[in-house]
């Protein structure tokens, strides 16, 4: 499995995808203007990583300030995939980093996290 | 009944609309080996469907939240921070549209600088905090007195712009008098000894088709005769 790290643009986010620790982060604003394009590896990345075995946890990191209708897409079938390596017993959680001054940011993740089982934890960064 | 082959003007059909045409292809069709199919096909057209839906309920979200913002931005854009009131960029921007409206509706408006008196003197006595504190109750103090309409704003300064919309010459005098008496009886928050508050006012009323920026250049002329005939007084603009 590769390690693959990309550097965040104006409309993409730093992303990091991290074999060893079965982790996932993805930071920043994502507008791009091909989401399925810059989605594709992540994509494609995780499905690798959880046909190598059944057993290695993921951990997924998220901290997206905006995200365009196409990144909701790739993010939802993201999202599939950990669900059914969640209900074929492999242990996901994802962390849902939010600023709270923008108040309509926590319901955007509850909507994120509606349809999953998997554990799904939103945390506030803002620091008064 | 309409067939699968309809050009239908909905993309999307409702849940409810599927199971009937399910129903009745089961109905007709029992027996039939691709029944199953049929149903696994229909089941993932409805998942598409709530999908879609998800995405589309998102995406607005997120859509309102980035007006929301923007409208938050355009309000630090057009206020000054200090007074809350709206600033010279804001007040521009007004000034254009009553000026335009002028040009066309013949609506004469005011425009009244105000200017504090011997504030710099403020500022160097007691320091550059009652100097704003002075600036915020002067705001105050105009928020009292302006009618609902009118547009007022901290033009730069220790200098205000009033622009009055649909004003006649006399009202105009009489408001401006009325502020000039109201800033007397300013007391300035939580300052002992505090200076006493003194404006002077520029007046213009603006009935003939001119440019923003001339509009203002003859107000700031009145106000410049007042503070040079004593301060503390209002001056209209008489011409030059």
């Amino acid at each position: 499995m590769q390690y693959y790290e990309k550097a965040a643009s104006v409309s993409t986010p730093w992303v990091r995808l991290d074999p060893e620790l079965g982790r996932i982060d993805l930071v920043g604003e994502s507008y791009p203007a091909n989401s399925f394009e810059f989605y594709q590896p992540i994509v494609e990345w995780l499905s690798a990583y959880l046909a190598l075995d059944s057993v290695h946890p993921v951990h997924v990191e998220l901290e997206l300030s905006y995200v365009n209708t196409g990144s909701i897409k790739s993010m939802l079938d993201l999202f599939d995939l950990l669900e059914q390596a969640h209900q074929d017993g492999r242990a996901v959680a994802v962390v849902w980093k939010y600023d709270s001054r923008n108040q309509r940011a926590l319901e955007t993740a509850e909507e994120f996290s509606e349809d999953v089982s998997f554990p799904f934890k939103t945390l506030d960064t803002f620091v008064p | 009944m309409s067939s699968p082959n309809d050009p239908s003007p909905r993309l999307a059909m409702a849940d409810s609309v599927i199971a009937q045409r399910l129903a009745r292809i089961a109905q007709e069709h029992a027996g039939n080996p691709l029944l199953p199919e049929i149903e696994w096909l229909a089941l993932q057209y409805q998942r598409l469907q709530q999908r879609f839906d998800k995405i589309t309920a998102i995406s607005d979200r997120l859509q309102g939240q980035v007006l929301e913002m923007n409208k938050v931005l355009q309000e630090q854009v057009i206020s000054d921070p200090l007074t809350g009131l709206m600033n010279r960029a804001g007040l521009i921007e007004r000034l254009n549209a009553e000026c335009a409206r002028l040009a066309r509706e013949h609506t004469p408006f005011g425009l009244l600088m105000l200017d504090i008196d011997h504030f710099k003197a403020i500022n160097d006595a007691f320091g550059h905090h009652v100097g704003d504190q002075v600036l915020v109750d002067v705001a105050a103090t105009l928020r009292q007195h302006m009618r609902a309409y009118d547009v007022f704003s901290r033009w730069g300064g220790e200098e205000f712009l009033l622009l009055l919309p649909a004003i006649e010459a006399d009202p105009l005098l009489e408001l401006a008098q009325r502020l000039r008496m109201a800033m007397h009886e300013v007391q300035v928050h939580g300052v002992d000894n505090a200076p006493p508050v003194r404006v002077s006012i520029g007046l213009y009323l603006c009935s003939v088709e001119e440019d923003a920026a001339e509009s203002v250049r003859k107000a700031d002329s009145a106000l410049y005769q007042a503070k040079k005939r004593g301060r503390d007084r209002v001056e209209i603009y008489q011409g030059e």
